[in-house]
Parts: structure tokens; sequence; C-alpha cells
């Protein structure tokens, strides 16, 4: 316990934590401020209840079976297809709506993530860079210790970061639309849907930082955690994974794009051969399997840091 | 039972472009409770490679460690809380206080406020405790990383190198402070590669050399063991002179200064008396030549090639 406590006073005495939450603060009041400035005027009563008409008939269709194909989707009702993919948001007209937060919290999560991923670099290789795990060791040597109360403080500052970040989200973009634009026109389940969403990003987030942590400890030093990290976002999710389809299937970000909007994603084989093996042709990634995926990643990282951590010499 | 043992300890890197590096070659040591104990060697000896090895943050090779009767690596978390440590350079977060990095310290061993209050008042720090760590100076890093080595209350200290990089008033801060833990009946286990800086403030001393032991014992033991090979300092009317007659008797000596250095234990001394005498030369002055730990260290390695 007390190895806990003095990891949380460690992190939260690191710069990177203040700035991250004041900078992300900052950027919101801003973004939101000129998002305020440049949408048009609230839309009336009328236009909102047109929108209404217009999202309940385009719903009847879905249901119907008119819209979608749902051997096709990779859902199991059409209930379940329609309720993601028929929004009413989609179909009320410009300007600031409260209805658009959940849109909103899903647009900025790659942002969010992000930063929960460098969070965890950072945190996870300050005492590599500083050289002070060798003090640390000297306090305690058993390292899976060390590590295991390094990862519980990561994620829970990540979470906490992340939540706070989006709550801060909420506030701001609420503030916005009082002054300009409508609370009306929200859908039902709206509060619900909007704490799922701010809580899949946040879970999502929280697991980016141990995959940080992990480059981290591999590496040694705070550079190599940050490096790795976004070396495998440009190297394998934007490059290797157009260029081997099969890859696609498991790579982090799509897998964390799927598991924050909890919607199933068509990857497609941009270049698919004349006669597609099975692992070649397009796949329906599901919330389930991108949350395995997640989960396997993270699981395969922290094993490898953690054994590397152990059996690695600290000169 | 010793607070450190050390039986065969073997560590080697692996180098980079092939090879192996040996660092520890079979090292023994016995380090007896209380007071200070001297770990020389010159730099590269593989002094701190043995402490790292100490501490767990090393695999040794081969050998046993045993720390305050616990087993190294295995059973070291059982008495690391009795062990405070310096490794080479006392290692802190540089953008954090001083009191910062101590808190941070301090909590894993539930260790309180007062004790905090008391380190940095020992190691004179109370002022500058609240300062950022990189605008302190060398010297107040380095009794920062004491502070943070007392937090445990230990009865084990191992510093490496303490006084490296320090002015020479830093130097004897450091030196006292180290003396007068000594004196507490704690065990100061100080390696330094400066010999005659640690002479001043330890009663045992192992003096190691390319990973192995040389000789070790008290300070006053070990310099008599070479002290008996160093010779006698004569003064006499005329030097050369002096030296022609005692090498007519088989006895050899060289002129250094206005004075004659003799190769002969200071037992033996009479004979030099007499055969001067014999010819008509006075001795003004014949005492026996003074040695530190680094002439032992010299005088030891000399034929092994050890010496740096």
């Amino acid at each position: 316990m007390g190895l806990v406590r003095s990891e949380f006073l460690r992190a939260r005495s690191r710069r990177i934590v203040p700035l991250a939450i004041v900078g992300s603060a900052i950027g919101i009041l801003i973004g939101v401020t000129i998002g305020a400035i440049v949408s048009p005027p609230e839309p009336g009563q009328g236009r909102m209840e047109r929108a209404e008409r217009q999202y309940e008939r385009h719903l009847q269709d879905c249901l119907d079976g008119r819209s979608y194909r749902l051997e096709e989707s990779g859902y199991d009702s059409y209930e379940h297809l329609c309720a993601d993919f028929v929004r009413l948001e989609n179909f009320a007209p410009e300007g600031m709506k409260i209805g658009d937060l959940a849109s909103i919290l899903d647009g900025t999560a790659s942002l969010v993530i992000l930063l929960g991923g460098l969070l965890g670099a950072t945190l996870g290789g300050a005492d590599w860079s500083a050289g002070t795990m060798t003090t640390l060791l000297t306090w305690e040597p058993r390292r899976h210790r060390i590590f295991t109360a390094r990862a519980l403080v990561i994620a829970s500052v990540t979470l906490a970061m992340a939540v706070s970040v989006q709550f801060w989200l909420g506030v701001v973009f609420a503030g916005g639309v009082a002054i300009k634009g409508t609370f009306a026109g929200t859908a039902d389940g709206f509060a619900v849907d909007l704490l799922l969403t701010a809580a899949r990003v946040g879970a999502v987030a929280m697991l980016f930082s141990l995959v940080g942590l992990s480059f981290a400890t591999i590496g040694r030093s705070t550079v190599s955690g940050v490096s790795f990290f976004l070396g495998y976002l440009i190297l394998v999710e934007l490059f290797l994974a157009n260029l081997v389809f099969v890859l696609a299937r498991f790579t982090l970000g799509r897998a964390a794009g799927v598991a924050v909007t909890g919607k199933v994603q068509l990857l497609t084989n941009q270049n698919p051969p004349r006669n597609p093996r099975p692992d070649q042709v397009d796949f329906l990634l599901v919330p389930g399997r991108a949350w395995v995926s997640i989960l396997a990643w993270v699981a395969a990282l922290l094993a490898i840091a953690a054994i590397s951590f152990r059996q690695r010499d600290v000169t | 039972m010793g607070v450190i043992e050390l039986e065969g300890l073997r560590k080697d890197f692996r180098r980079l472009r092939g090879g192996r590096t040996i660092a520890v070659a079979g090292l023994d040591l016995d380090v007896p409770e209380g007071g200070v104990f001297g770990f020389l060697g010159p730099n590269g000896a593989g002094k701190t490679t043995t402490i790292r090895c100490l501490l767990g943050l090393v695999r040794p090779g081969g050998g046993r460690v045993h720390l305050l009767g616990a087993e190294v690596p295995g059973a070291l978390a059982t008495t690391i809380a009795k062990v405070g440590s310096i490794v080479e350079q006392p290692l802190l977060f540089p953008r954090l206080s001083g009191r910062r990095n101590l808190e941070i310290l301090a909590r894993i061993h539930g260790v309180g406020a007062l004790a905090i209050d008391a380190v940095v008042e020992r190691v004179g720090l109370a002022e500058r405790q609240g300062d950022m760590v990189k605008t302190y100076s060398l010297g107040m890093k380095q009794r920062l990383g004491i502070a943070a080595a007392l937090l445990k209350d230990p009865s084990l200290l191992i510093l490496d190198e303490p006084a490296n990089g320090l002015d020479p008033a830093g130097i004897v801060q450091v030196r006292e402070l180290i003396r007068s833990l000594g004196a507490e009946g704690r065990t100061v286990f100080v390696s330094s590669h400066i010999l005659a800086e640690v002479q001043q403030v330890a009663d045992q001393v192992a003096i190691i050399a390319r990973g192995r032991l040389i000789t070790s014992g008290s300070v006053r033991e070990v310099l008599a063991s070479a002290g008996s090979n160093a010779g006698m300092m004569a003064k006499v009317p005329e030097p050369t002179a002096a030296v022609l007659l005692l090498s007519e008797r088989g006895i050899r000596a060289q002129v250094q200064g206005d004075a004659i250095r003799v190769e002969v234990a200071p037992q033996d001394g009479a004979r030099i008396t007499e055969i001067l005498a014999e010819r008509g030369v006075f001795l003004s002055e014949l005492r026996p030549v003074a040695v530190d730990l680094e002439t032992v260290f010299l005088e030891l390695t000399k034929d092994e090639g050890l010496a740096p």
C-alpha cells in the first residue's frame, strides 16, 4: 500500500499530469468558443419537430429492413443496428445541440486516448530517464510489486484524467448550447448513451496508458516509450495494416475506434486479390472482438514489460 | 556473522562487440557489524558492481551474497528496510524539490514527516529542502542522497563514492557525517577510489583490484603489513656517502632530498645506526617511512600487474 501511495505522489508531482489537464481544459474552452461563434443561431421549434419526424420515418424504414441488411451488419437484431445507425442528431438542423454531445465525445476520443498513451509512456519512463529506478529499487527490491503498483496508479490517473476532460467538455459544451443552441431534440436514453460513451473512452484511454507504460518499461526511457507508441501507430496502424490486410483485424487503433463507438465497423480490403483467402476479404469488426483485441494487446505487452523489468540488470 | 558476506562473488557483462568483461572475479568479503568499513580500489576494480549485486540491482553470475543475514536477491526484501544506500550518485528527480523527493521515498515504508525533518536537518539541507533539486550543488545533491539513505534509520549504510565530485569543504562535511554515523553503532560501508580519503574515517578496509580481494583487515593491520616493507628514512650529513656505505654492507638505500631511504624493516633500524656509526657517520633522524593505503595498494599490486 505504501508503494501505491508513493507512486500516486510521484505521478501527482510530475508536470505532465497538470499540463495535460490544464492544456486539455484550455483547448476545450477555445474549441467550444470558436464552435459557438461560427455555428448558426438556435434552430426554431418548427425545424426541430420536422427533424424528429424525419428521424422517426428513417428509423421505421431501418426497423423494417429497408435501409440495411441485418445479415451483413454484424448485429443480432434490427433494434440494435438501427439504434446505432439511425440517430436523431443526424437529422437535426445545423447548430449547437446538446444531442450532439455523445458524437462529440466520440470524435474527440482519439485525442483523449492518445493523451492516455503518452501519459503512460511518460509516467512509466520517468524513473528510467532520471535514473531514479536505482534509488527506487534500493527501497523496494521486489520488481513485480513496483510494476504492479505503477500500472495501477497510471491506469487510475489516466482514467481520472479522461473522465475529467470529458466532464469538462460536457460542461463547456452545455454552456455554449445555453448561450447559442438548443437543449431540445435529444433521443431517448441520451444521458445513458452519453455516460456509456464517456466510460468507453475512459476505459480505452486507460488501457492505452498501460500500452505506453509497457513500451517505456521495455525501452527503459520516456523517449523510447513515446517513440515506440507513436512508431507503432504510424508504422503498423497507418502503413503495414493497409499493406497487409489481415493485420487490420488485430490492430489496436481500429479496435479502439470500434470499442469507443460501440458500433460495428466494416474493415474493407482496398486491394483484394482475384481469389482472396478468407483472411483477405472484408471483415466486420464487432465491439466484443475489439475489446478482446485491446485486452490481448495490453496483457501481452504488460507481460513482456514485466518479464523484461524483472530479468534485466539495472546498471 | 558479518552484516555483509560475499563468497566467491562473480559478475561479468556481455560486451557489445562480443566477448565478456569480468567485473567481479570470485570476491570474498566479510564486513563486521558497526563502524566504518572502507571498500577500496581503483576505478574499474568492481566496487560499484559488487554494491549493485549486494542491493539486487544486478544478478550475480556466481557465488553467494548475504546482507544482514538474508540471502540476496531472494530474501533481500526482508532486510531492505534496514539498509540505506547510494549507488554511484544520488539519483533523484531534478524538477522536484528535495523534500518532495524524500516524501516519495518515505511513503514506500510509511516513514513520517518528522523523520524527513530530522534527516534534512542532519545533513544541513533544512533551508533548501523546498527548492528544486536541479538548483542544488553537487555537494547538496550528495547530502540529499545521504538524507534519503538515512530516512529508513538503517543499521547498514552503503555509500558508493560519497565524496565523488565534491569540493574540499564538501569532502570534509561528508567525512564528518560518515564518522558520526559510524560512531552511532551503524555499519557504514563506504566505497571509494580515493584511498587516502577513506583511511581517515574507516576502521576496517578491504582493497580490491580487477574484481579480486587484495587485502582486508583493520586500517592499522593493513598499514602495518605493508609498513614492514616500506623501509626507514634517515637524515645524515652526507647522504650520497651514506648510501655507498650501506650498499657495501648489502643494504639497499637511495637518496631522497636531504635524507636517505633505506630498505630495511623498522625493527632492523639499529643496523643502520651501527653501520653508519662504525664509519663515523652519525644520524640526526631515523624514522619508519610513513605509509598510507595508496602505498599499500601499490605495494600489494605491483607484482600482479593489478595496479591501475
